[in-house]
């Protein structure tokens, strides 16, 4: 947890806006991080096309981030717009190699299910210690996406979840449909902040023990959505059940009626490897207490519990802060920013460059896909 | 130099590795 004794962020005003100079370098950084990872080696003219018009609108988007002084909207809609292109593009691809999104019992037996990011400490665990792949899919994929993941962690930390998980999307829309809580759940008990960690310790010793993905194949709420299981037999109807459930309940109905984040604060196992390997990140979010009237919205606004507050005292995030910037926009004295971690240097308009950058990387991917698959019928060019 | 300086300087050559890392293991990641 980080020292809360930092000054006022230099390079901001009290609402969080860069000076003009700042906000043009650093939408110039976005559009030119763009350009070189997705026009590099364009083919086609939907590469080309596509990775100039997505640069451009990345660079606007770190502009208006910087100009407004506000994060967390222009974050939402990338985010969600981020999701729900992947959404699409999973399911074309399913589409065209399985001829269905179901997960019929023959694409696990040939070990050809897409492995998600969410699965990796359970199932790279066990590898590294039995030699086993327990999950239905190949060494080289669990490489791949373990690889994306780190990368992105390394980075942004737990701002993973904000900016970069295409799964992240779904409770992020419901939490952000209603424009005040139908239900208030501004605190949770500790035990329950704690459970993803507990989980996730449970399902690597499940899985190093058993040599078996029990979450992927009998918990993930997700499914309701992604790999939902071909019912043809009771056991598949009830899996199907536990999916469709778990998945109103906290991804759905839960942060529609709380505004919180429930599945990624309070279930996903992957939220822990993000916190831990997260301190490496060389950002963090911190609370000016020159600035800071612990007026307590900051806490009530976050929607992942991330942020305490002693009585009377000046707030603090908790390692698990996703970096989203809602408590930034929500705070009445501007007394919140991203800082380099260690330091006294605020870092908003790095964070929030490299941040959009990597996020539209994601959705120039998933839109490419799109396309191509709407002008050809097929995955390739 | 006094020692605020230095961590600063530190801090942002730690950032600029690590983004360079990253953008080695996303490569890494498309194969």
């Amino acid at each position: 947890m980080e020292s809360s004794t930092v000054p006022p962020a230099p390079d901001a005003d009290s609402h969080g806006r860069t000076p003009p100079a700042t906000r043009i370098a650093a939408a110039a950084l976005t559009g030119i991080l763009l350009l070189l990872l997705t026009v590099h080696g364009a083919a086609s003219p939907v590469t080309l096309g596509t990775g100039i018009a997505f640069s451009l609108l990345g660079a606007l988007v770190t502009y208006a981030i910087l100009a407004t002084g506000t994060v967390n909207r222009f974050r939402l809609v990338l985010f969600i717009t981020m999701g729900l292109a992947f959404t699409v593009a999973f399911s074309i691809e399913h589409t065209v190699h399985r001829g269905s999104i179901l997960l019929t019992s023959g694409i696990i037996s040939n070990a050809s299910t897409p492995i998600c990011p969410i699965a990796i400490p359970f199932t790279a665990v066990p590898l590294a210690v039995t030699g086993k792949m327990i999950f239905p899919s190949t060494v080289a994929a669990l490489a791949a996406i373990f690889f994306l993941w780190f990368a992105m962690v390394l980075i942004f930390g737990r701002g993973w979840c904000s900016w970069i998980c295409f799964f992240g999307w779904m409770d992020q829309f419901f939490a952000s449909l209603a424009k005040k809580p139908l239900i208030r759940l501004d605190a949770v008990p500790k035990w329950a902040k704690l459970f993803p960690y507990a989980l996730m310790l449970f399902l690597i010793l499940v899985g190093v023990v058993a040599l078996f993905p029990l979450y992927c194949a009998w918990l993930c709420p997700l499914r309701i959505l992604y790999d939902p299981p071909q019912v043809v037999t009771t056991a598949a109807w009830i899996l199907a059940l536990v999916f469709v459930i778990g998945g109103f309940v906290f991804l759905v109905a839960g942060p529609y009626l709380t505004k919180k984040r429930l599945y990624c604060s309070l279930i996903c196992p992957l939220m822990p490897a993000n916190a831990i390997v997260g301190q490496l990140s060389p950002f963090r979010v911190k609370i000016d207490p020159e600035r800071c009237i612990r007026c307590g919205a900051c806490v009530r606004t976050c929607e992942i519990y991330a942020i305490t507050q002693k009585e009377g005292g000046v707030p603090e995030p908790r390692i698990e802060c996703m970096k989203c910037g809602r408590c930034m926009d929500a705070c009445p004295k501007g007394a919140i920013d991203y800082y380099l971690a260690g330091t006294m240097a605020a870092a908003r308009p790095w964070f929030v460059a490299l941040a959009v950058t990597f996020c539209t990387l994601l959705l120039v991917g998933f839109v490419r896909t799109i396309i191509i698959f709407a002008l050809t019928g097929t995955l390739g060019e | 130099m006094d020692t605020v300086k230095i961590k600063t300087i530190l801090a942002y050559l730690y950032l600029a590795a690590v983004v360079v890392i990253a953008i080695v293991l996303l490569a890494k990641s498309q194969g």
